[in-house]
């Protein structure tokens, strides 16, 4: 494992828009971690912390904002991108107060929009 | 001869004579003296008569007078039973009359009491709470429904100052002063923001409010104002809220699937045929997930708690940000847009709202503007205000449509076609945002010639 290599946490559980995740950012020079539920996803924050979060918020097992949560009281300062559909103001507002960085909505987008995203924050 | 026979006869018959003479000078002097006396009587007697026949001319004079008097008094006389008698004629008639309209008043009375019963019966049926206010503020009437919703009596607010009867809260239970209270009344007479009454019990409902002025002739003597207890329907704005947050989420979910998986397509290689299926697949999706945005921000904004997250805005990176969305749309309309816009304009306001307007006057612009067009966005400042143009030279609006274009869902009808699809519901959304953001949109269109839409907001 190259060190310069930067490593991107997906939680996503819709395994097709996981799997087209993954195959946009896999084109670029970085490592991809998934996890397909609000648990997975802190198992692998707590093994191997990433340098991005992809995050989405309805999740089974625990939510996207228990992720949140954990990134906040661990103190955690790896960039968070929230990619949702849900866009009520109540969720974004949450968001913010969690300390997320960006807050997009999926099909607001195009599967390619994500590396333009996430390249932001790397 | 004689002489000398009288000497002769006696001298006693001389004597005698001359006594007789004495006696006969004494009663003529005596005679005389009465004459005398006599002359003076009637001399008397003359004057008298003379004073007798003044003082008869004086009667007769006076007769005349009184004669004439008493003609004068026989004809007043008469007048007088004239008017009389018209006076017992016109008493009589004032009677009947006096009959008459106590009749009427009664009838009348009758009729008021009716007239006025009715009201009351309107009043205390309305189902909305109503109050009537003098221009101190002070509580003229009230309905049932106000006693119902409210929990006081008539009797116990009448004359009382409503702002004290009835405190109104607002959303964080802030109490409005009376000041307050008036400026939350929007032009329409209703109130902007949802606001709540307080009941005797110190509970609180939601109440939409309206209010008209009383006027008498030109003065205004009060005012009068209808509540409706507006908790159902803000059950149901919460209802339709998250019916539309899960709807949407539910709708999103596979479309971003679909987008994703024609975004990718498109950049494979495929035959002519297979690229135009999947860009004109993949524009659907996009559209449709424009739509579902827009019918998310167009519920949001029907909410009235809608309002404006303010920040600081560089106009010049947002109109940046915006144009570069819809460049591929301009290539592929053959377009050319022009950009004026000083570098570095800031203002206060929000970002988000601000870039839906010009996303939406942009896409329009591009959508209704035949190919070789051109597209000129300008921004400008002046007076503290924020000018943002964005003129076509497009197929333009019907000038007998013009004045529905706000309206939600309205297309105008020399744009059926479908290849310029719309729902009618971008404009409509952009002049809701243009309120919430404190702005206002203009426009000027011509037939064939094209548009010009101007949104002015405070900078």
């Amino acid at each position: 494992m190259k060190k310069n290599i930067r490593h991107i946490l997906v939680a996503e559980d819709d395994a097709f828009l996981l799997g087209m995740i993954r195959r946009v950012l896999s084109k670029h020079e970085v490592r991809v971690s998934t996890a397909r539920n609000g648990q997975e996803a802190i198992d692998v924050i707590l093994k191997d912390p990433p340098d991005l979060l992809l995050l989405d918020l309805l999740m089974p097992i625990v939510d996207g904002y228990a992720v949140l949560e954990l990134r906040k009281k661990k103190k955690l300062t790896f960039p968070v991108v929230v990619c949702s559909n849900l866009s009520d103001k109540k969720n974004i507002v949450k968001c913010d107060g969690l300390g997320v960085n960006e807050y997009v909505i999926k099909s607001d987008m195009d599967d390619d929009q994500i590396w333009t995203v996430a390249e932001k924050y790397l | 001869m004689n002489m000398r026979i009288a000497k002769v006869t006696s001298d006693g018959t001389e004597t005698k004579l001359r006594i007789l003479a004495k006696e006969k000078e004494h009663v003529r002097r005596k005679l005389v003296v009465t004459a005398e006396k006599l002359k003076l009587k009637a001399k008397q007697l003359a004057v008298t008569a003379k004073q007798k026949e003044h003082v008869r001319r004086k009667l007769v004079v006076t007769a005349e007078k009184l004669k004439l008097k008493a003609k004068q008094l026989a004809v007043t006389a008469k007048q007088k039973e004239v008017v009389r008698r018209k006076l017992v004629v016109t008493a009589d008639e004032l009677r009947i009359s006096r009959a008459t309209l106590e009749k009427k008043v009664l009838e009348r009375t009758k009729d008021l009491e009716q007239v006025k019963a009715k009201n009351e019966a309107i009043l205390a049926s309305i189902g909305d709470g109503l109050v009537a206010t003098d221009t101190d503020g002070r509580i003229l009437l009230v309905n049932k429904a106000f006693e119902r919703s409210l929990g006081w009596k008539r009797e116990e607010v009448i004359g009382k100052r409503l702002s004290e009867v009835i405190p109104m809260t607002d959303a964080i239970g802030n109490t409005l002063s009376a000041s307050e209270r008036l400026k939350i009344k929007t032009p329409n007479g209703s109130t902007a923001a949802t606001m709540y009454y307080r009941r005797k019990d110190g509970t609180s409902f939601p109440v939409t409010i309206t209010v008209a002025p009383i006027t008498a002739g030109n003065r205004l003597i009060g005012t009068v104002e209808v509540f409706r207890d507006s908790t159902k329907e803000k059950e149901i704005d919460r209802a339709k809220s998250e019916f539309m947050s899960i709807a949407s989420h539910q709708l999103r979910t596979p479309l971003t699937a679909i987008r994703w998986a024609l975004s990718s397509l498109k950049r494979e290689k495929l035959t002519d045929e297979q690229q135009r299926l999947v860009v004109t697949a993949h524009e659907t999706s996009t559209n449709m997930a424009v739509t579902i945005r827009r019918m998310l921000m167009i519920s949001h904004l029907e909410e009235d708690d809608a309002e404006p997250e303010l920040a600081e805005v560089d106009l010049h990176d947002l109109v940046e940000k915006v144009t570069r969305l819809h460049d591929a749309h301009c290539r592929r309309n053959g377009l050319t847009l022009i950009v004026q816009c000083p570098h570095t304009l800031l203002v206060r306001t929000d970002e988000q709202l601000l870039v839906e307007i010009l996303d939406n006057l942009i896409s329009n612009a591009y959508k209704y503007t035949p190919r070789g067009g051109t597209v000129r966005l300008r921004v400008g400042k002046k007076e503290g205000m924020i000018r943002i143009s964005v003129a076509d030279t497009g197929c333009g609006i019907p000038l007998a449509e013009q004045k529905r274009i706000p309206e939600k869902f309205f297309r105008a009808s020399n744009v059926a076609s479908p290849a310029e699809a719309g729902t009618g519901i971008g404009l409509y959304m952009v002049y809701n945002i243009a309120r919430v953001i404190g702005g206002t949109i203009s426009f000027v269109s011509k037939e064939n010639t094209g548009s010009t839409f101007t949104l002015l907001f405070p900078s």
